[in-house]
């Protein structure tokens, strides 16, 4: 009888401790409304539009199973506006109740060879670069876009942000959260106000600036004095107000190679085609996340190019130019 | 007795084989030279070093395939390009005077302003750099998979495909394999040959230990102290140096020490290569530079007669290791 009890015991305690994996839900807005790049929101009462968002998240601890805290360790978070889903592992949780991070990346990652990491590591080599060679540092935060800087509603003028320097590394205090879970994985649901990002920088001097400046520094900082992340509702979330949220946005930071990000609603694998205008293919990929960075592995002559992708039910397609 | 030597010296060869089989490299360390830190997630290896040498002079690791690291850094100018700057694809021009690869391997700190902490990292620099080779590790690593030669030794060096740490590890390794110990100053003052040196070069080797005490920054073996500073070149620098990574107004024109071996090639001079001769250079620090806040205050004004100053400059000029610049 005693035997039984035990194993009995095990079993439940085996039970609770299960494995499961964690999926972070960066939920991307701009003034309340699904994040899009070339979109007009305002920031400080300024209209401004991103063409490029993107930050490193790492120092991940999760508060779980009343009060037990899971540090994960070498855990490192891309994160971009168009991309909503990451996978942090599988941890021993079984109930989760707030998550605390940093933005931006430890000082040992820091000081780090990015080609150390495969191109798939949050922390490799990637396109448009998250590092800058000279030192040898990430960005931990990167916001490129245009503002208006003349009062005349149209975001015209360019800043280009990229915050580079320990210093710059902003720790982001629990924010209690609203787990979503099925039988093997468990959802934490953010809020990102993207917009919160460039609260009280004056965009029409910052210019192009990759560095540990001031704006840079205030950038960075905005992300708990701001409040960026805040704690998300998932309810609240079938509210975004857009029944099609699917686009493709070119990045052409490097002219001669852009990067093609994309981003469906709908979580069914996608497929990528790249033609000319003669329709010829230059690159096909299936089975394509729902939500992604594609950095073509292929130098295209100069010209013009269309990028298709289709998840099955919808098909949508976008015109890149090449200048080599 | 003499069955056991013979077990002895075999055992030895063997040792010594399987070390070489397993192909890590042993330097034998020049005469005066310290040991040779080499980080220990990429020893060297001579599979590394051929690959890395062969990307070094590659010129599809630019754009354009127009220009290799060899073509800023040729080996015939001790590693420079005997340029004012660079020149990089499509002849833009660099902002910076081409710096020497002579004994790369014992920096702590590297580019001009010693901002970059490995000469791993550094790799990555010129191949993103707009005004160099304005391309992608990535793409140069799909370049490579096109060639069996490069995918061979890429898996005989490191058992991988080319890939980012391959390009950065390889090239690496060779760098560090660029050691110049050979010159007249060596031979006298590490080999023992007294006749190295004529009487003109031993009186402005003194001048540069004693009285003028060059040898505060440019000291050791390899003349450089590795320190980061401003030299007072100028009283406002349009390249503002270390400031420009750490925004600090105090490092603002500050640059790192170079060495001086093959210092009589590596022309013209400082880091934007204002400076087009020795006599130059030595007259900047005669008149002890121009006036800026944050200048060392080692740089002082001094007399030299033109005597003192032809006996500076044949010392100098007696850095020059033919051997390398052969290589």
């Amino acid at each position: 009888m005693k035997k039984i009890v035990i194993a009995l015991c095990t079993i439940i305690c085996i039970n609770s401790s299960a494995q499961k994996n964690i999926v972070l839900r960066l939920n991307h807005y701009l003034n309340q409304s699904t994040f899009q790049y070339n979109q007009n929101f305002e920031t400080d009462g300024i209209i401004n539009k991103y063409t490029r968002l993107q930050y490193y998240l790492s120092g991940f601890e999760l508060f779980h199973d009343g009060g037990q805290m899971t540090v994960l360790n070498n855990t490192y978070v891309l994160a971009s506006g168009h991309i909503t889903n990451y996978y942090l592992g599988n941890f021993p949780v079984s109930s989760l109740e707030s998550i605390s991070f940093d933005v931006g990346v430890d000082q040992i990652a820091n000081s780090g060879n990015t080609t150390n990491y495969p191109a798939s590591h949050p922390l490799g080599p990637k396109s448009p670069p998250m590092d800058w060679g000279w030192p040898s540092g990430y960005f931990f935060v990167v916001t490129n876009g245009f503002t208006d800087s003349n009062n005349d509603n149209n975001p015209d003028t360019r800043f280009e942000l990229q915050a580079l320097g320990d210093q710059m590394l902003s720790p982001v205090d629990q924010i209690n959260i609203t787990p979503v879970g099925s039988n093997d994985t468990i959802y934490i649901d953010l809020k990102v106000n993207a917009e919160k990002f460039l609260s009280g920088i004056n965009l029409a001097t910052a210019g192009i600036d990759h560095s540990s400046s001031t704006n840079n520094l205030i950038m960075c900082n905005n992300s708990y004095q701001m409040n960026v992340f805040e704690t998300f509702n998932v309810t609240s979330s079938n509210d975004k107000g857009l029944t099609n949220n699917n686009f493709i946005h070119i990045d052409n930071t490097l002219s001669y190679a852009p990067t093609i990000n994309y981003h469906f609603e709908n979580s069914n694998k996608v497929n990528l085609k790249i033609t000319d205008l003669n329709g010829k293919i230059h690159i096909i990929e299936n089975n394509l996340q729902n939500e992604g960075s594609y950095f073509p592995l292929k130098e295209f002559p100069s010209g013009l190019y269309i990028v298709t992708i289709e998840n099955g039910s919808e098909t949508i397609y976008k015109k890149f130019n090449v200048v080599q | 007795m003499l069955f056991n030597k013979k077990v002895l010296l075999f055992l030895i060869i063997t040792f010594f084989f399987f070390s070489f089989k397993n192909k890590t490299i042993f330097f034998s360390v020049p005469s005066g030279f310290p040991k040779l830190v080499v980080p220990k997630e990429n020893p060297i290896t001579s599979e590394k070093i051929r690959l890395g040498k062969m990307l070094f002079f590659d010129k599809m690791l630019s754009r354009d395939s127009s220009i290799s690291c060899a073509s800023c850094h040729n080996p015939k100018y001790a590693f420079t390009d005997q340029l004012k700057k660079a020149k990089g694809i499509k002849d833009r021009t660099v902002s910076r005077n081409t710096p020497t690869l002579t004994n790369i391997a014992y920096n702590h700190s590297f580019l001009r302003d010693g901002v970059n902490p490995s000469l791993e990292a550094q790799v990555i620099v010129p191949i993103h750099e707009k005004n160099e080779f304005d391309f992608h590790i990535l793409l140069v690593a799909e370049r490579m998979k096109k060639n069996k030669k490069y995918v061979e030794l890429s898996k005989k060096a490191f058992g991988e495909e080319p890939n980012p740490k391959v390009i950065s590890n390889a090239i690496a390794s060779y760098e560090r394999t660029l050691i110049s110990s050979n010159s007249r100053f060596d031979q006298y003052n590490f080999h023992g040959d007294s006749l190295a040196l004529n009487a003109s070069e031993i009186r402005g080797m003194k001048l540069f230990y004693n009285k003028l005490n060059c040898s505060s920054c440019h000291s050791g073996f390899n003349f450089s102290n590795g320190e980061i500073v401003n030299t007072g070149l100028y009283e406002k620098y349009n390249d503002v140096g270390k400031m420009r990574v750490t925004l600090d107004q105090s490092d603002n024109g500050k640059f790192k020490v170079p060495t001086l071996r093959n210092i009589s090639i590596t022309y013209p001079y400082m880091h934007d290569g204002n400076i087009k001769t020795l006599e130059g250079v030595i007259d900047h620090y005669i008149k002890g530079g121009e006036k800026n806040p944050n200048k060392d205050e080692r740089i002082k004004a001094f007399n030299l007669s033109k005597l003192q100053k032809q006996d500076l400059i044949a010392f100098l000029k007696c850095l020059t290791d033919s051997s390398f610049i052969a290589r």
